[in-house]
């Protein structure tokens, strides 16, 4: 078990090590950040030469790679462009409001999905089941900017029961959460269905009944924890999913995490900060995995003998 | 002979005679089973069984003759696209037919238990033994803790494993380990009753015999009554006293098993007989012709009359009824003579 953990890490290090390089050299092939920062035309040039030199862009990308890696050795991660502040202040500043975006949406994805997909394959082909995936269906069909905008136009304009942007109290966290809820909740109910149904067919589900086990017990028992093992795999797709999903709803509905940042900080070619981001979402994604490879084993017995 | 004294008849006899057999423990009377869809076309039709307190029935016949079913049906766990369309369930005083699905929850694993043919696939992979073993002693008798796992230790030891199965994950089993671990599982609930559904049939031939004598030694300790079914006659045989032989959801002849196969009435089982390789110098007889045509318990007439070389025209229109020969009784219009 250490050995597969230690081998995990060290692969996980190494995508970083990757997506971090390959970020860092075509964000510096794909245009001078200048021409987005200031106003070319109508500036003096010596203005914009003094701020390439501010900002290290006047040595070469290999000089330029060399600092960055210096600087997150130390712990800092440039500034940002447009305001000078230290990137990584900006990032720590905002992590947590995406967080409580995802958390949220994971939770009632997780809640919503899973009891609903297990409903609908216990009441397999009675109308249940149709409502609950016709449902599911069209959540999972829609995307997330249309679903975030049908809210908005409802419960926001028509009903005005909610605020349709911002931050602050639980009013604003009900509509993005819903809207990436709409998405996955809907892939995890369908996704739970098949897998329950599945297992529903497996002769120790039979026995389980014959062995005198109410139908709830046997569902807990036998059929969920059987269902986990694939829905686990889904769960590490949707992690990725999730970042990329809130990044569209942080902007839709002005929230202030580091989403939206993403989206302004690109929009302004504000190196640092993007730079800083790539590493903060390719760290996520490589964390989540790594939990889901271990979760696997936790899972699955057969796995643990193997690793043994 | 003594074949004649031994017919104390544990299969249930026609209604005349029901009378001079013995309380029976598992009583199933005229079982019909057939799909939703279309339940005018049984496919287990007037099923009627009993098994005696403490003794045995062994159901024998084809794949397909219904003798799982019939073993479902017993349960109440037919799968959804079935339904029980007639006949009565009796278990003891209790009548199981009618039974809310909470009140048959209740007789599951206590009265009646099961193992069934795959037992590898019956265990739940991702379970440990000692904690599916608990988990029954604490459904079937409120055990918990230490006490639970020394009754699930002795459980395993009573079927020949050991306390050193108790953390084994069902993969590290072997299948004739995984079907004694699911004989122990039966006997958590101390059943009056055990169905054992091709219990032996996934496993090596070995495996099989030593399986046969756990069943053996284990009613003999316990007291607990057997419905065994197996397409082997060789397996009947060796566990149970009476035997029910089906073809295409009816029962076509029951009998003490020791006159059954020395002297088989109805043609079918005649040509099972004939299918088991030869033993203790029984002449070898010609195997059952294959079936040409899928044979319906609703159709009108023998369903075994196209594989068979004794019918006659009143076979093809006429259905023969169960009725007494020798020591048993058989639905054949030309029964095998003496």
């Amino acid at each position: 078990m250490t050995r597969f953990i230690l081998t995990k890490i060290v692969r996980a290090l190494l995508t970083i090590w990757l997506v971090v390089t390959i970020t860092f050299v075509v964000l510096r092939l794909t245009g001078d950040p200048m021409h987005s920062l200031l106003p070319v035309e109508t500036t003096p040039p010596e203005v914009i030469e003094t701020y390439r030199v501010l900002w290290g862009l006047d040595r070469s990308l290999v000089e330029q790679y060399v600092s960055f890696w210096k600087g997150l050795f130390s712990g800092t991660l440039g500034r940002s462009f447009a305001d000078g502040r230290d990137a990584v202040g900006i990032i720590v500043e905002r992590v947590p409001k995406t967080l409580v975006l995802m958390g949220w949406t994971l939770l009632a994805t997780l809640l919503m999905g899973i009891p609903l997909g297990a409903l609908a394959a216990m009441h397999r082909g009675r109308a249940l089941d149709r409502a609950v995936m016709a449902v599911a269906v069209a959540g999972h069909s829609l995307p997330e900017y249309l679903i975030g905008i049908l809210l908005i136009w409802f419960f926001a304009v028509e009903l005005r029961w909610l605020p349709s942007s911002g931050y602050g109290t639980w009013a604003h966290l009900v509509l993005p959460v819903a809207t990436l809820t709409g998405y996955f909740g809907a892939q995890f109910a369908r996704f739970t269905r098949s897998a329950v149904l599945e297992i529903l067919g497996q002769p120790h589900v039979l026995a389980a009944h014959a062995q005198g086990w109410p139908g709830r017990a046997v569902m807990l028992r036998d059929v969920l924890p059987n269902a986990a093992i694939p829905l686990v795999t889904l769960f590490g797709f949707s992690l990725g999913k999730l970042i990329a999903g809130s990044i569209i709803v942080e902007w839709i509905f002005a929230w202030p995490g580091i989403g939206r940042l993403l989206i302004t900080s690109v929009t302004h070619r504000d190196l640092a900060i993007v730079q800083a981001l790539v590493l903060v979402f390719a760290g996520a994604m490589v964390l989540a995995n790594l939990l889901i490879d271990i979760s696997y084993v936790l899972l699955n017995p057969k796995l643990r003998v193997i690793r043994r | 002979m003594s074949a004649l004294a031994e017919g104390a008849a544990h299969t249930l006899p026609p209604l005349s005679v029901v009378a001079a057999s013995p309380a029976p423990l598992l009583r199933v009377e005229g079982l019909t089973v057939a799909p939703r869809a279309a339940p005018a076309a049984p496919i287990v039709a007037d099923v009627s069984l009993s098994v005696p307190a403490g003794g045995s029935l062994g159901i024998v016949g084809e794949s397909g003759s219904g003798k799982s079913l019939t073993c479902l049906a017993v349960m109440g766990l037919l799968p959804r696209p079935l339904i029980q369309t007639g006949g009565t369930v009796r278990l003891g005083e209790r009548t199981l037919t009618g039974l809310s699905a909470r009140e048959l929850v209740a007789e599951r694993g206590r009265r009646v238990a099961i193992v069934f043919q795959d037992p590898v696939a019956s265990l739940n992979p991702v379970r440990t033994v000692g904690r599916g073993l608990t988990g029954l002693l604490r459904l079937h008798r409120g055990l918990l803790g230490t006490p639970a796992r020394d009754v699930a230790a002795r459980l395993l030891e009573g079927v020949g494993l050991s306390r050193r199965h108790l953390p084994a994950y069902p993969h590290e089993l072997s299948g004739g380990q995984s079907q004694r671990v699911m004989m122990a599982g039966a006997l958590a609930g101390e059943p009056s009753l055990l169905i054992a559904d091709e219990p032996t049939t996934a496993l090596d031939v070995t495996t099989q015999l030593q399986l046969l004598d756990l069943i053996e030694r284990l009613r003999a300790e316990t007291g607990t009554a057997l419905l065994i079914v197996s397409h082997d006659f060789g397996v009947i045989a060796r566990s149970a006293e009476q035997v029910a032989v089906m073809y295409a959801g009816r029962v076509v002849e029951t009998a003490p098993v020791r006159a059954l196969l020395r002297r088989p009435a109805h043609p079918y089982t005649l040509g099972l007989l004939a299918s088991v390789p030869p033993e203790h110098g029984r002449a070898h007889r010609a195997p059952l012709p294959p079936a040409t045509t899928v044979a319906r318990a609703g159709a009108p007439g023998c369903a075994f009359a196209p594989r068979c070389e004794r019918a006659g025209e009143i076979c093809r229109h006429a259905r023969p009824p169960l009725a007494r020969l020798r020591e048993g009784f058989v639905a054949c219009h030309h029964p095998v003579p003496a």
